[in-house]
């Protein structure tokens, strides 16, 4: 594996339940204790932290940003991978302020990322991936004739070329970039485990925020948004887009999202059907989002952001405890009764999911 | 009726599931002999985590494989990318170009 190029929240300080933690440290071996110990502290720091963040407004968040440097300017560095299934960083194609090179993949991944750095910084006061200025490094010309982009858990986002019939070039798609970023930040946020119900939540995160980067960039209104997932990169199979957030379930003929909770799927493939399931919330989004009616990012993408960062949402978190999250958040930015809380209520009752 | 092979490729950024099926006496030979081949090398060891582990942690979008064989017995396992298995790598490369969406 390509090692980090920065220092990152330890996963076990996020996946591992406080409870165990505590048996290890009243059983465990000596060097287990201590691990436990440091992991249990770690924890708890990141939780006091993100609390004492959450209170804040974004100007103040914005002027006590020590710790990120300045802040609002990403670091970018794109890699060519040279169409090799090597996971080590290939070639340094572009870096932060370089020029414009011939090869367009490496150009649009450097100005999506700058895209997606530029929302999360202007709109949410994010700075970067870990709101610490982390590098944000993409691996570009992933494989050969892959039909695919992911992000490492490792501070890397890797693109392939596509195969042509499912996916054309994947960097070509600023929701997709914003996409795979996102799941970045729901690592250093909630650190939602990739698998059935917190999968599908991680999912309809990137889904949510991908989208959110697009109707941003283009300055566009809930009604006029498409959206859509991943439509300027589907091939002829996939067409006319990957996903839907509006209508989940018909964006192509192999699509099979529910919009609803009727529908969750039962399954052992996509650890759990993570990219069906999200479907629902999407949708709950989607619905929330129109209902407030607007631009989606300045109070549905709020809500659900502050929910990402909510000290009760945890790694296993599932479609019940978000959608209380959002209320709860919802409720505390905006009061209660409001407008806001109401759209909320609407979003998930849409998408059958019981408060 | 032959050895029955089933590999699926699920996940990924687009979450839609590549189904291979194949009879073993019902493939071209030399296909046969390619998934014969591979297979041997399969390890289907579940103690192995590279093999049959979960996705790596904190990863998303990454492609999960499942393979079940039906022949004098059932064998079946589970992995995620990047494969570290050289036989279900070369397994994939045979039968994923005959694979279709689900």
């Amino acid at each position: 594996m390509p090692t980090s190029h920065h220092q990152h929240r330890s996963p076990l300080a996020c996946i591992v339940p406080p409870d165990l933690l505590r048996d290890v440290i009243r059983e465990g071996t000596a060097a287990e204790r201590e691990a436990a110990a440091d992991t249990m502290a770690i924890d708890q720091t990141f939780r006091t932290l993100r609390a004492a963040f959450a209170a804040t407004t974004a100007a103040t968040r914005s002027a006590m940003r020590p710790m990120g440097g300045m802040g609002g300017q990403p670091q970018r560095t794109i890699y060519d991978q040279k169409n090799s299934n090597a996971i080590a960083l290939g070639t340094v194609a572009r870096m932060e302020g370089g020029p414009k090179v011939k090869d367009p993949a490496v150009n649009e991944a450097y100005d999506y990322f700058g895209s997606t750095y530029k929302f999360f910084w202007e709109v949410l006061g994010r700075n970067s991936i870990d709101n610490a200025g982390m590098p944000i490094l993409g691996l570009v010309h992933y494989s050969t004739n892959y039909a695919n982009a992911f992000w490492d858990g490792q501070g890397h986002m890797f693109f392939g070329d596509g195969d042509g019939q499912l996916f054309v070039r994947l960097t070509k798609s600023l929701d997709v970039i914003g996409h795979e970023l996102t799941h970045g930040v729901t690592q250093y946020e909630a650190n939602l485990v990739y698998q059935g119900q917190s999968g599908a939540l991680n999912e309809s995160m990137s889904d949510v925020f991908g989208s959110l980067v697009q109707q941003y960039a283009k300055k566009q209104t809930a009604a006029k948004a498409d959206w859509l997932i991943g439509n300027e990169v589907v091939g002829p199979t996939l067409k006319p887009a990957l996903r839907s957030m509006k209508a989940p379930g018909t964006a192509n003929k192999y699509d099979k999202q529910p919009a609803t909770m009727d529908g969750y799927v039962n399954t052992a493939a996509d650890n759990g059907g993570v990219h069906i399931n999200s479907g629902i919330p999407n949708y709950a989004f989607y619905v929330t989002a129109t209902t407030l009616g607007g631009k989606a990012w300045e109070k549905a993408g709020r809500i659900w952001y502050d929910s990402l960062r909510d000290e009760k949402i945890k790694p296993t978190s599932g479609f019940k405890a978000f959608a209380r999250a959002t209320v709860r958040q919802a409720q505390v930015r905006f009061g209660d009764p409001s407008p806001e809380v109401d759209a909320v209520r609407a979003g998930w009752e849409a998408a059958k999911v019981r408060l | 009726m032959g050895t029955q092979v089933r590999l699926t490729r699920s996940g990924g950024f687009a979450g839609i599931s590549l189904v291979a099926t194949v009879d073993l006496d019902d493939v071209p030979a030399e296909t046969a002999e390619a998934v014969r081949a591979a297979l041997k090398q399969v390890d289907f060891n579940p103690s192995r985590p590279r093999s049959q582990g979960g996705p790596l942690r904190g990863a998303a979008d990454m492609y999960q494989y499942d393979l079940e064989v039906i022949g004098d017995r059932r064998r079946s396992l589970t992995a995620h990318e990047p494969l570290a298995d050289p036989g279900l790598q070369k397994l994939s490369e045979v039968l994923l170009p005959l694979a279709r969406p689900e």
